[in-house]
């Protein structure tokens, strides 16, 4: 196959530049800009990012667009199906205020003005409770992440990278913490701090951390005997750079996932809470709280318990696909 | 291995006893009274029955009775049931959740790993969101909600399921398949998670250059080495299954122990107290304890690392 | 992108799966055929039914609840039973018992074909060893303050530590004179002692038996003897029991139903499920479920029980509480008709009383509401607005206590609301607990106002008036009035004339409601329930059980 034409005049040597192998052909960027450059490029994150600052904004401004207050009560308008004004000629949507026997409610029991989420059953407005609602479940919800977050992490981190005694010690403190049914520590927690959104955050906290401590002490076993790691000690890193360089930034992902578990775990154990009859003290709402009214109505009154839940849903799904698009961009393996 | 595995049991031991006191003792701070009838009973008349049933004893000699008691298999007498005994009503409910729960670990394990591992070969495609999309929704409807309307469509509409009781096979579907979500979700992005990160691996791509089928690829390294966090979470996710079935079991009327454990912290049944969380702490320490030991089968740097 | 919408889609799939779930409910229901007018008993006497909560104990002597009190009553029988109009009726007694003169000795004769499920005939030392057993100490019955308060002789010392009689149950006034004949001394006449012997606690037990089963009696389905017009065939722990006909039972031949079964359902929305597939003939409601069967008027039913309830002012707490004008001004403002009709929904009505209307009756049969049928200070809120004026009180902030009971959340919410909205300056927020823990600090005292009802013990205003004596333990809230305390005490020692008796206590109660407002009444329980039409002879009683399907009977359908 060689071919007969090609003669040793027909190469020359290249030339070589030797500045050229040192170049950095894109541009210098720290781990955040990276993070950040990452995290917009994602469209997923960026929706998701965007759709909970938009339930963020209605959970402030939501309570205030109306003129009713979040305890309003009026029984002549109690169980009020929804009904938005200019919406409310077209009939396929459910805001033309139609019960599903098909009565206008409106007209049936002569109700001036409009109630764009319906009422509940003490005729309160439903719009403005579900906005409050979603302001105390968020907050409670990030609070308690935040907080499990932090305990978790050092405590896990610590327990891993240390190893050997200090490891198993703390392992053994997790141990009775998870063993001891967490329902008879958050039950007496809010019984003896009294109900409220304080003693329910102290309540999941108090138990909730030790999942993050688990699994990031699981990763961190994983990672402590990788080679990048011994080659980082061998050349002399501190335990404090080991743990920020090498060790966080690659638990990172786990850390995330979880912490997006935590919020919708943390939303729907308030609702639990609601459920066994020690959620938020009345006569503000949550959203579990607002789920757990409507749920007793829901085959009488569908839209209590479906503005709610479908808040509920489109929050989780956007914590959810901005948690994705964090780990991606947080995850240094998928540097590009 | 086995010094180690006799190690941990010893832990085991001193884990379960220190549970048990700081059970008794936070016990003693829920506030209320465990019999139902106290409105309309003297201050004297409770007195009396603080006697009888030994309420009037110092909190340690209470403990000590306890515990002796305890090492006899006697956990006492239930107050909401009048005197029947702790054991036979937990031997009653408790085969009852396990079986919901294992019921509903399986369905949630098949159908997450599966969701999981082809969210993770098929990263960012139709595939992957559709997957991902189920296990998001799985911890996005509140569990009573789904099973209210699982209930509503299958039962009582379709009438393909019962509505509740707990009779035969086919009253298990709904329940164990509402409960399993939330294992769905957790397993199916844990899994994905995994996979993803997994695939990315130098001893993969080492395995691929070698001339492995994806399939092998797949089935031998993959899997194997994203199982790993699948199971350590997979310990706890099923003691939270069992103490958190109470809403499945109210809306399907099945006689587990987990409405009974909500019932007997609020009517004050110290005895049942103590006897669920007595089962409930031996179960999830020696979960833990297998899930350590098959950790260290499953994943080989474990191995040696908790040998030393 | 192609993810967010995605995730947009589903929750409008998910949005729309519970709006379609929830359209669909009306048309499910006509599975439910229309019964056969024949009025011909259908040949399979069975009635299926869920009930609330597991029985705790069948032993007579440690019932506290409702569930185990429905099954005790059908499955055994005392001296006396309540029909469905709330009238005592001899059951175990033979005829109404021979009053003595002074009204304090009763004698009873025992019917000759009373049973045990074990063959053996029903005795007077039954009674006295059941009722001997109740007030003993060592038993622990919760019920056993039932004694004194129907005025048995010695009960009070032998339930009393301090008394030289303590525990000695020897004394007590029921006496067996021979086989079929009892006695019973009571240290006062007591109009009211002969319907309270349909209760529970005053069930006859047979010795042997009982001591042969120690620990285990009424533990389960075979631990128990029957002389009631049912038997217990079988009781699952947890999931449900079931009765079958008690041949033997004096009154079988009124007794239709062959086999009852009864499953446990703490969800109501399972229970109506339940009752649409037809797994069940009866089902209550609750208030959200009412409107989609009212219309039904086949199957919907209605019962007025006598439970009352009220909101209690804690004046030991609450120093502005001791001015009548602040509780007057509280209780004026809260409307109960619409908490009633709209909150309620279940057949409640919203009163200004204490004491619940048909529940209590002269020897003449006249309803003791009679004489003030609408109660007393109705709903005013200008005359409100004054009163809270006049008080000069003018900022409050209070605490209201409440169980976890739904129905009672509810009605803290709202007369909360009722309240602020019409008094300025007035703060209320809500404290929600567990039922033992809502029970401990209610007894206690330890609240500032809280919310409960009151259901009777026996058949006598009385049950609900000496609540709120000065010297009563179960006024922890500091009402104090000596016209009132005098008043009960003069009707408490005129238990031979039952008319001027009356007269005090109707005097009694004006004082508690109109004068102080020692508490502010807010309804009268109803419960409604919904029975498939072929269904005849079902009712849910007005107190003691709840549910009497006794002379019930399946129609051809």
């Amino acid at each position: 196959m060689a071919n007969p034409n090609i003669t040793e005049t027909s190469f020359r040597p290249a030339h070589m530049d030797p500045a050229a192998n040192e170049k950095i052909s894109r541009p210098s960027l720290s781990f955040g800009k990276d993070v950040m450059r990452r995290l917009i490029n994602n469209k997923g994150a960026l929706i998701g990012a965007i759709i909970i600052a938009l339930l963020i904004l209605m959970a402030i401004i939501g309570p205030h667009m109306n003129k009713y207050g979040i305890d309003d009560q009026d029984l002549t308008r109690a169980n009020m199906p929804p009904k938005i004004g200019v919406l409310s000629n077209i009939h396929w949507l459910p805001f033309d205020g139609v019960d599903k026997n098909g009565i206008d409610q409106y007209k049936a029991k002569n109700v001036k003005g409009n109630f764009w989420m319906g009422t509940d059953n003490f005729g309160r407005d439903q719009w403005t409770r579900i906005w409050s609602g979603t302001r105390i479940s968020l907050f409670i919800a990030l609070v308690a992440a935040l907080i499990d977050l932090i305990i978790g992490v050092s405590y896990g981190g610590i327990s891993a990278y240390y190893g050997g005694r200090v490891d198993n010690i703390m392992q053994r403190i997790i141990e009775v913490i998870m063993g001891i049914p967490n329902l008879v520590v958050i039950i007496l927690a809010i019984i003896v701090l009294k109900p409220g959104i304080a003693s329910i955050i102290i309540a999941m906290v108090l138990t909730g951390w030790t999942s993050m401590a688990r699994i990031v002490r699981g990763q961190v076993l994983k990672l402590k005997n990788a080679e990048y790691v011994l080659a980082s000690r061998t050349l002399g890193a501190s335990n404090s750079r080991l743990i920020t360089k090498h060790l966080i930034p690659n638990t990172m992902g786990q850390i995330i996932i979880t912490t997006m578990f935590t919020i919708p775990n943390a939303i729907f154990f308030e609702a639990f809470l609601s459920f066994i009859g020690l959620g938020i003290k009345a006569p503000n709402a949550s959203l579990g709280s607002l789920i757990n009214d409507g749920f007793a109505a829901m085959q009488s009154f569908p839209f209590q318990v479906l503005y709610p839940s479908i808040i509920i849903c489109i929050l989780l799904i956007s914590f959810n696909m901005l948690g994705d698009g964090f780990r991606d961009a947080f995850d240094p393996k998928q540097r590009r | 291995m086995i010094r180690y595995t006799f190690e941990r049991l010893c832990y085991m031991v001193v884990t379960f006893f220190v549970i048990v006191t700081l059970t008794f003792l936070s016990m003693q701070l829920l506030p209320g009274t465990p019999y139902r009838n106290a409105a309309k009973m003297t201050k004297e008349q409770i007195a009396v029955l603080n006697e009888t049933y030994g309420l009037n004893q110092p909190v340690p000699i209470q403990f000590v009775k306890y515990i002796t008691n305890m090492f006899h298999g006697n956990l006492g007498y239930s107050f909401q049931y009048d005197g029947r005994s702790v054991t036979q009503i937990l031997s009653e409910k408790f085969p009852i959740s396990i079986e919901l729960g294992i019921e509903a670990i399986i369905i949630g394990v098949v159908i997450g790993l599966l969701l999981g591992i082809i969210a993770g070969i098929k990263r960012n495609t139709i595939w992957d969101y559709t997957s991902m999309i189920i296990a998001v929704l799985g911890i996005s409807i509140p569990s009573f909600i789904f099973a209210a309307l699982l209930q509503y469509w299958f039962a009582v509409k379709y009438q393909i399921f019962p509505v509740a009781y707990w009779d035969g096979p086919i009253n298990r579907i709904l329940p164990a398949f509402s409960l399993s979500t939330i294992v769905i979700a957790t397993v199916g992005r844990f899994m994905r998670t995994e996979m993803v990160e997994v695939l990315q691996s130098d001893y993969i791509t080492t395995a691929e250059a070698k001339g492995l089928t994806t399939m092998q690829v797949i089935f031998k390294h993959s899997i194997r080495n994203a199982l790993i966090p699948v199971i350590t979470i997979l310990g706890p996710l099923f003691v939270n299954i069992i103490t958190g079935s109470l809403v499945i079991e109210k809306i399907f009327a099945i006689p587990g122990i987990g409405e009974q454990f909500v019932t007997s912290i609020y009517t004050n049944d110290y005895p049942m107290i103590m006897g669920t969380t007595i089962i409930y702490s031996s179960m999830f320490i020696f979960i833990v304890f297998i899930v350590d030991v098959l950790y260290g089968v499953i994943d080989p740097r474990i191995r040696l690392a908790g040998g030393k | 992108m192609k993810k967010a919408k995605w995730s947009l889609v589903l929750s409008f799939v998910l949005a729309l799966s519970l709006v379609l779930s929830a359209c669909g409910s009306s048309s499910s229901s006509d599975s439910n055929k229309k019964s056969g007018g024949s009025g011909k008993l259908a040949s399979k006497q069975e009635f299926s039914y869920s009930e609330m909560s597991d029985i705790p104990s069948l032993n007579w002597s440690q019932v506290t609840d409702t569930t185990s009190s429905t099954v005790l009553g059908m499955v055994n029988a005392g001296l006396m039973r309540m029909d469905e109009k709330m009238v005592a009726q001899p059951d175990m007694a033979a005829e109404a018992p021979k009053i003595s003169a002074d009204k304090k000795t009763y004698t009873f004769k025992i019917r000759d074909d009373a049973k045990w499920s074990d063959g053996t005939p029903v005795t007077a030392d039954d009674f006295v060893y059941a009722w001997q057993t109740m007030v003993a100490s060592k038993t622990a019955s919760q019920y056993a303050f039932i004694f004194p308060a129907v005025n048995i002789k010695n009960a009070a010392q032998i339930e009393d530590k301090k008394n030289k009689l303590f525990d000695k149950v020897d004394q007590l006034g029921v006496k067996a004179l021979d086989d079929k004949t009892l006695e019973v001394k009571l240290d006062k006449p007591t109009p009211y002692f002969v319907s309270s012997l349909a209760n529970v606690a005053f069930f006859p037990a047979k010795k042997e038996f009982v001591e042969k089963q120690g620990k285990k009696y009424g533990q389960e389905a075979n631990t128990i003897l029957f002389n009631g017009p049912f038997k217990l065939s079988s009781w699952k722990h947890g999931e449900g029991w079931t009765y079958v006909k008690n041949k033997d039972y004096w009154d079988a031949k009124h007794t239709y139903l062959n086999k009852v079964n009864v499953k446990v359902v703490k969800d109501t929305a399972t229970q109506v499920s339940l009752y649409k597939t037809g797994k069940t003939d009866m089902t209550h409601l609750d208030a959200q479920f009412v409107d989609e069967f009212k219309s039904q008027k086949d199957q919907y039913h209605n019962a007025l029980l006598a439970v009352n309830f009220w909101v209690r002012f804690n004046q030991k707490t609450v120093p502005e509480f001791k001015d009548v004008n602040v509780r007057k001004a509280f209780s004026m403002s809260v409307d109960r008709d619409n908490l009633a009709k709209v909150l309620l929904n279940n057949g409640s009505i919203g009163v200004n009383y204490a004491i619940p209307k048909g529940f209590a009756k002269d020897q003449d049969g006249k309803d003791y509401r009679d004489k003030y049928p609408n109660g007393f200070n109705a709903t005013n809120k200008a005359e409100a607005k004054k009163l809270w004026k006049k008080s000069g009180v003018k900022k409050l902030n209070l605490e209201f206590l409440t169980s976890d009971v739904d129905t009672s959340v509810k009605m803290a919410e709202y007369i909360a609301n009722q309240i602020t909205s019409n008094l300025p300056g007035v703060k209320i927020t809500i404290n929600k607990q567990p039922w033992s823990q809502f029970l401990k600090l209610d007894t206690a005292g330890d609240y500032q106002m809280n919310t409960s009802g009151w259901s009777p013990d026996y058949l006598d205003p009385m049950t609900f008036l000496d609540l709120f004596t000065s010297d009563s333990v179960y006024n922890p809230f500091g009402y104090s009035d000596k016209e009132y305390d005098k008043l009960i005490e003069d009707a408490s020692n005129l238990g031979d004339k039952p008319a001027e008796r009356f007269a005090k206590l109707q005097e009694a109660e004006r004082v508690l409601i109109e004068k102080d407002q020692a508490v502010a009444p807010t309804y009268q329980k109803g419960a409604a329930y919904v029975t498939k039409p072929y269904v005849k002879g079902f009712f849910v009683p007005g107190s003691g059980f709840n549910d009497n399907f006794q002379h019930a009977k399946i129609l051809e359908h």
